[in-house]
């Protein structure tokens, strides 16, 4: 029979003190890898925010981000300084304009919701036989000046963008049916958003009119939001000719050569356009929010991991102390016979590795069950109260562009951004998990014994001679 | 052949000095019988843990087979224990969750030898001590105290020793038992050509020893031979 054997042997000597062991163990191991685990569901999510920052800058016009609008339009001068400045890769440029329904109301025609993309002073807008798929509202309204019970019609109008294929926030349109537009286009073409084209019955090749110009249905694109897949988009330089504003942008989009670089091309960018003339914007400080409160939960997870992998050391290293205690006089006899140090040592190491291999394959099964819900509970109990922090503090949240179907929450906005933004994580064991956790007992089973295998090799084997 | 020199043995207890062996001198020829007799708390445990390589002595000499093993380091006094000593405990002390095969055979083990060759010589040492069969592969719980004592004398000789150290070997067991064991170590003496030196207080088993030594206040004296095969 080997050391190994008669470890595995010893291990199972007394039925229910192991039993008891096993389960005391793998209630540690186990949570210490569920913490494991956490932390790396969170991690992989820090890295996807991370990389949902992307590699953007918006510039847009000075003051144009408030309510109340303002500043002057970009031009085509300032997309060259943006070009020069160090780590920017490439410039687009988008122009906006609005489309008001022919038909629509003539009182309420002028009244435009305010905030929507700023500049509405000097937004241009024409007319279009085409209707808005966004039903205003009350709040939409409310907004515009228009009673609740006014019997007048309010409609909203169709948010237009001149465009080389990307939306005013550099994303480009994802086109569903036909094609996107390109920097060569310069006919009276255009791509729609699902929902105007639903409200409309247009497809690809069919025609409405805008600024008194036909234009054709190249492509329909999907967004995301009702507000995005409500809007239109045509050759940029054709809006900037139908809108009187050749030279002029909207929105400058600059893309960046990597993300690590965003923050500092922003300051740069900043730096060389003036704050007078624009404001740079990345989504890098929403996500900021979200990626600070995953990072406390990584904080607390791998203080949980340790501290239960402390506990489970410490809870092994008292068994076998008194596994010791309790065999002295058999170490004494081995020792009597012929075992050396070593070899008892081993013989003990092999049995605290057994009960902790057993704890560790059981707390696997503890993991299994209950990562998901660690990784949830830390995550939204961090978010949470992230969020009411930052609701006591008064910071402004977004969703200020009225109509019906967005949300305007102000306070809390902001942290539901982050809260939305870090929406489920999902927490599975891996191989890398089992690994880790292999290790982790490992290292328990090692530090746990290492002082009772330092007090073994300090017992006498005379010892079995002066009890007696 | 053991041969002892002038063995001291001192421990410290708080401020005092106790000293269990004072100059003990004695020999010993190789296969013969010897018993060392005395009072509880004579010293005779402290004795046989010296004799036995399981303490150092303060000073002297033991020599077996004219190597000082009060001399030996701690390595060597294992590797000394495995080959060369044989024990004998009054409560056996074999180990409880192997069996009785099983607890011969693990001084081979630490010895390194094979597990064919000490799965054969454990049981013909446990034909040799007269466990029957059936009871070899029992636990020691499911034995009886002779029966434990037999196992633990095969297992003493196991690594065929030239030194058997004794004690109290009958000093569990009823009398009749105890004259079975008694007689086994004494064959052993003459078929195995081992040394076995026992410490005891039964008067009876003393007399029937090739030498039968006593211990007074540490000091060993040599009692007439008495010597009845």
């Amino acid at each position: 029979m080997s050391v190994v054997t008669r470890g595995v042997k010893n291990a199972f000597r007394n039925w229910l003190r192991s039993l008891a062991v096993v389960l005391i163990l793998s209630i540690g191991i186990g949570l210490s890898m569920s913490m494991l685990v956490a932390n790396e569901a969170v991690n992989a999510k820090i890295t996807d925010l991370k990389a949902s920052i992307g590699t953007t800058l918006t510039i847009s016009p000075a003051g144009s981000q408030g309510f109340e609008g303002g500043g002057e339009p970009l031009t085509t001068d300032e997309m060259t300084t943006i070009s020069n400045v160090e780590h920017v890769v490439s410039v687009s440029a988008t122009s906006s304009f609005r489309l008001q329904n022919e038909d629509s109301s003539s009182d309420t025609s002028s009244a435009m919701p305010g905030g929507m993309g700023g500049s509405s002073s000097s937004t241009s807008t024409g007319t279009t036989n085409l209707v808005s798929s966004v039903d205003a509202g009350t709040l939409g309204r409310r907004n515009n000046g228009v009673s609740d019970d006014s019997t007048a019609t309010f409609t909203m109008p169709i948010t237009g963008t001149g465009s080389t294929g990307t939306d005013s926030s550099g994303e480009e349109y994802n086109i569903t049916s036909g094609r996107n537009l390109t920097s060569s286009d310069t006919d009276y073409v255009a791509v729609i958003g699902t929902d105007l084209a639903i409200k409309n019955s247009l497809s690809v090749g069919s025609t409405f009119t805008a600024y008194d110009q036909t234009f054709t249905v190249v492509g329909i694109f999907d967004q995301g939001t009702t507000f995005d897949n409500a809007g239109v988009a045509v050759p940029l330089s054709v809006a900037q000719t139908l809108t009187e504003t050749t030279g002029e942008v909207s929105a400058i989009i600059a893309t960046v050569d990597s993300a690590d670089n965003v923050e500092s091309t922003q300051e740069a960018v900043q730096t060389a356009l003036g704050e007078d003339v624009a404001d740079v914007t990345s989504s890098e400080s929403t996500v900021a929010t979200a990626i600070e409160s995953l990072q406390g939960v990584q904080q607390i997870s791998i203080i949980a991991f340790v501290g239960a992998l402390v506990a489970a050391a410490v809870i092994i290293f008292l068994i076998m102390m008194m596994i010791v205690r309790e065999r002295r006089r058999e170490i004494g006899v081995l020792k009597a016979i012929g075992g050396s140090n070593v070899t008892i040592m081993s013989q003990f190491i092999v049995e605290s590795l057994v009960l902790v291999f057993m704890g560790a394959i059981v707390g696997l099964g503890v993991t299994m069950v209950s990562s998901n819900s660690i990784a949830s509970a830390l995550v939204s109990s961090s978010t949470s109260s992230s969020s009411s922090a930052t609701s006591e503090s008064g910071q402004p949240g977004g969703g200020m562009q009225g109509g019906g179907a967005i949300d305007i929450e102000g306070g809390q906005g902001g942290m539901q951004g982050s809260t939305q933004l870090i929406g489920q994580v999902a927490a599975n064991v891996g191989w890398k998990t089992i690994v880790y956790g292999a290790l982790a007992a490992i290292a328990i089973a090692v530090v746990g014994s290492a002082i009772p295998a330092w007090i073994i090799s300090r017992v006498r084997p005379a010892v079995v001679l002066r009890g007696e | 052949m053991l041969q002892v020199d002038h063995l001291v043995k001192e421990f410290r207890q708080g401020d005092n000095k106790i000293t269990p062996v004072k100059d003990v001198n004695f020999q010993v020829e190789t296969g013969e019988f010897a018993a060392i007799i005395g009072k509880s708390g004579s010293g005779k445990s402290t004795l046989l843990a010296l004799l036995g390589a399981l303490d150092q002595p303060t000073k002297g000499s033991i020599f077996v087979d004219e190597v000082d093993i009060a001399k030996l380091s701690a390595k060597k006094l294992t590797a000394y224990r495995c080959a060369d000593i044989g024990f004998v405990f009054q409560q056996y002390n074999l180990v409880p969750n192997l069996t009785a095969i099983e607890n011969v055979m693990l001084p081979m083990e630490f010895a390194g030898v094979p597990k064919a060759k000490r799965l054969n010589r454990a049981k013909s040492l446990l034909d040799q001590v007269g466990l029957e069969d059936g009871k070899q592969l029992r636990r020691p719980t499911r034995l009886s105290g002779g029966e434990q004592q037999r196992v633990a004398i095969a297992r003493a000789l196991a690594n065929k020793p030239k030194l058997i150290l004794a004690d109290e070997p009958t000093g569990n067991l009823d009398s009749q038992t105890g004259e079975h064991i008694f007689g086994l170590l004494h064959s052993l003496t003459r078929s195995e050509k081992v040394t076995i030196v026992a410490v005891t207080h039964d008067l009876s088993i003393a007399g029937k020893t090739d030498k039968t030594f006593k211990l007074v206040d540490g000091i060993l004296h040599e009692e007439k031979p008495q010597k009845k095969s």
